[in-house]
This record gives C-alpha cells, structure tokens and sequence, in this order.
C-alpha cells in the first residue's frame, strides 16, 4: 500500500486480487443483499484510491482496509437509517462449495445465516470479524480500537447470542 | 473452576489457546457439569458450522469496474487528456445514426398499419442485426482509443454484444496479448471468459497463457482455464512452475491448479 501511496497505483491491482473476495462477503454477511455488496465493495476500493494519501506508513493495510470498510457499511446504515432492518436475506450460495461443507446441509448455513442476521448489528460484526474473516483479535483491537479482552468478551456473548437463536431456529 | 470461570474460557479452550493445567480444569469441571457441557458442545457446533461456509464469489462486473475505476485514476495521473470534441465525434455520429434508424423503423412501422406481421419480423430481426454490427464497429473504433481508459470501456462494451463474431473474439484477443496497459489486458481476459462455450476462444486463451508474464493476467487466465477443466492448460503451467522469473505466489497458485486440473 505504501507503493500505492507513493504514485504506483498498479500496485492496487494486487491488492484488489488478494483481498475483493473477502471484503466481499464481508459486507454480505452484514448486509445479506449481493447487489449491495458488490457496489459496498467497489466503493471500498474507490475510496481507497481516493484516499491514498491518508495511509501511515508502517500500520498494516489489513487493518486499514477492514476500517474503511466498516465505515463505508456505517455511513451506508446511517443513510438508510435502518441498522437493524436492513438485511433481506442471504441470496443463493455460490455453486462451488469445497468437499469440507459435505458434512452440513445448505439449509444449516441458511439457518445459521437467519440467526446471524437476528443478533444486534454490533455482535453480528465482530462474530463475522473474528470468525467468518478469521482475523486475530489483536487486529480487531486493531481496526474497532477496542481491547483484546473486551474483544474476547464480545464475541463470547455474540457467540452465545447466536447459540440461542440457531437452536431456536432448529426446534421450529 | 466453577461455571462462570469455565465461560469466560471457553472460547479459548475451543480455539487451543489455553494450557495444559487450565486445560484440564475446564475438562475436569465439564465431567461433572451437562449444562456447561451443553453449553461448550453448542458453541462447538456453530464454530465449526462458521469456519466451512463456503466464501461466496462476487460477479465479475466488481473486477471490471475496479479496473476501469484503477485506469481512469492512473490515466488522470499522467495527465491525459480526455480525448473531447473532435476525437468524440466518431462515436457522437454513430449513436445518432443509430438512434436514426431505430427510431425510422419503428416510426415506419408504425405509419403503415397494413404491413403484415411476417414482415415486421423480418424487419426486426433485420434490425436486431444491424444492431449488433453497429455494436461491433462501436467497439472496434474505441479499441484504437489512446487512452487505457477508453480501451476498457470498449473491452467491457464487447460484453454486451450477445454472440459476438470472430472479429470481436479477435480483437479481444490481439488485446489481451498485445495491449501495452496491463489492465486493458486484463479487462480483455475478463471479457473473454464470457464467451468460453466457443472453442476459437477456449483455443486462444491456453496460447495466451503460454505467452503472458505479468503476474495478474497469469493468475486470471490460469482461473479461468481450470474453471472450464481445460487440461492444456496444464503445460503452460508447468513452464511457468519452472520458470526462475515467476514470483513465488503465481507460482503457488499454478500448483494449485495443477491440483484441480491432474
């Protein structure tokens, strides 16, 4: 990024490769809506390009990234004025899915993607930060300047949280 | 260890990341408590549910958009001025002459209420035709575009054209090979893996992938390849393996597919 930074804007094209996808489902298990997403996404990297000049030096671009990217989902909510409201459901699943997900059904993913969509906006963020992303909880301290156990606390009772509602969902 | 000490370590008991002697206590404490038990087996359950969902893919318009967006900067950067006026005149005068005889057919159509609706057809598909050769032209112009920005632009607008003919399939090939922007190469490859159902294209990007060293335009065609299952592409890929000037990570990434694909 600091390349970037310095006038070598090709040098976004890799990092565009490396991290797309997965700010693209960022913002998917957010918001639910892939249209949306994808546009959340291309914004992301525009605002990137835009704002190039603001990157420190020696700070991590991981980092830098998922902060921009909350911010562009907030401004996006604050906009609709609709936190909570605003997930239409999770669209159809890509088609590929890798031989591990054999052992679950689409609809336990379903499931679990409705009871994520159930939990409070906070919660469902750090869940989809610490273990959809799989990012540390050093770099969520990081991106949410909150601290490492705080961190840890959170994503327990999001955790919990979730528990409640996936179970609920089964027993219907 | 009592219930609320075993759950506030829990999440990491089940990410490894306690000890041995805590280890055992949480182990010692759930022998003897099914809540808890319970608890830690559900937590389980959706932890393991989180880590195999499978990552969705985005649609390739994202890629497209970001690498015009990427261009547009980079073209603005160096100063190029957007060709206006004279340079624009061209497509200006198309677009009219095409809004012209769209509009004259229909107009024409519906000025004589005895045409018979055979011949209306006709005259639509005649049109449908027209169209689409006047899509093609469009296209070919903007390819000769001096900036990278507006070749782009004219590869993402070969998209659009449903079944384009060899000329297009050509030209969005000479592009991908011989285009001196990197990212009007790349927008080409994009384009092209809309039409891999024809073999003249299928044919076209295992040359190209023999020919290309820029590290992206690798990695994309290698995608798009094992996406297809097109084992020729396991040769150029074993050259780029052995190859001392390709960067560890394409490297990596052709091994991978020589996976899929073997």
């Amino acid at each position: 990024m600091q390349r970037v930074k310095e006038g070598n804007l090709q040098e976004l094209a890799t990092l565009f490769e490396r991290y797309h996808v997965r700010l693209f489902n960022f913002f998917l298990k957010l918001t639910g809506d892939r249209n949306l997403s994808q546009d959340l996404t291309q914004n992301l990297f525009y605002r990137i390009l835009k704002y190039r000049s603001s990157f420190k030096e020696g700070n991590s671009f991981k980092s830098w990234i998922y902060q921009m990217a909350r911010n562009i989902h907030y401004d996006y909510c604050r906009e609709h004025q609709k936190q909570n409201e605003h997930f239409t459901g999770v669209g159809s699943h890509s088609e590929e899915v890798s031989d591990a997900t054999d052992a679950f059904s689409q609809e336990d993913f379903d499931r679990l993607d409705t009871a994520l969509s159930k939990l409070e906006s906070g919660q469902r963020e750090i869940i989809i930060l610490s273990r959809y992303q799989g990012l540390k909880y050093e770099e969520i301290s990081k991106i949410t300047d909150l601290s490492v156990p705080a961190i840890k606390v959170q994503v327990h009772r999001a955790i919990k949280q979730l528990r409640a509602l996936y179970f609920k969902l089964q027993n219907i | 260890m009592n219930c609320e000490d075993v759950s506030s370590k829990m999440m990491d008991y089940l990410d490894g990341n306690l000890g041995e002697n805590e280890r055992e206590s949480i182990e010692k404490h759930l022998e003897t408590c099914e809540r808890c038990m319970d608890e830690i087996r559900d937590f389980q359950t959706i932890l393991n549910k989180i880590s195999v969902a499978p990552m969705e893919t985005p649609g390739d318009s994202l890629k497209m958009n970001f690498y015009h967006m990427l261009q547009t900067e980079i073209d603005k950067q160096k100063g190029y001025s957007k060709p206006k006026g004279r340079k624009m005149i061209p497509f200006t005068r198309i677009a009219a002459g095409l809004a012209l005889l769209i509009g004259g057919t229909f107009l024409g159509m519906f000025l004589n209420p005895l045409l018979k609706s055979n011949n209306q057809n006709n005259e639509l598909a005649q049109l449908k035709t027209e169209v689409q050769s006047m899509k093609e032209m469009v296209m070919m112009n903007m390819l000769n575009e001096e900036s990278p920005s507006d070749r782009i632009k004219a590869v993402n607008y070969a998209e659009e054209i449903s079944s384009p003919n060899d000329d297009v399939i050509n030209a969005l090939v000479k592009t991908l090979n011989n285009d001196k922007n990197v990212n009007v190469r790349m927008a080409a490859a994009y384009s092209l893996s809309k039409f891999t159902n024809r073999q003249v294209v299928m044919d076209s990007l295992v040359k190209s992938l023999e020919k290309q060293t820029d590290p992206i335009i690798q990695v994309v065609l290698m995608d798009i390849l094992v996406q297809k299952r097109d084992t020729r592409a396991v040769k150029p890929m074993q050259r780029i393996i052995s190859d001392d000037n390709t960067i560890k990570e394409v490297k990596e990434i052709a091994k991978k597919n020589m996976q899929v694909l073997l």
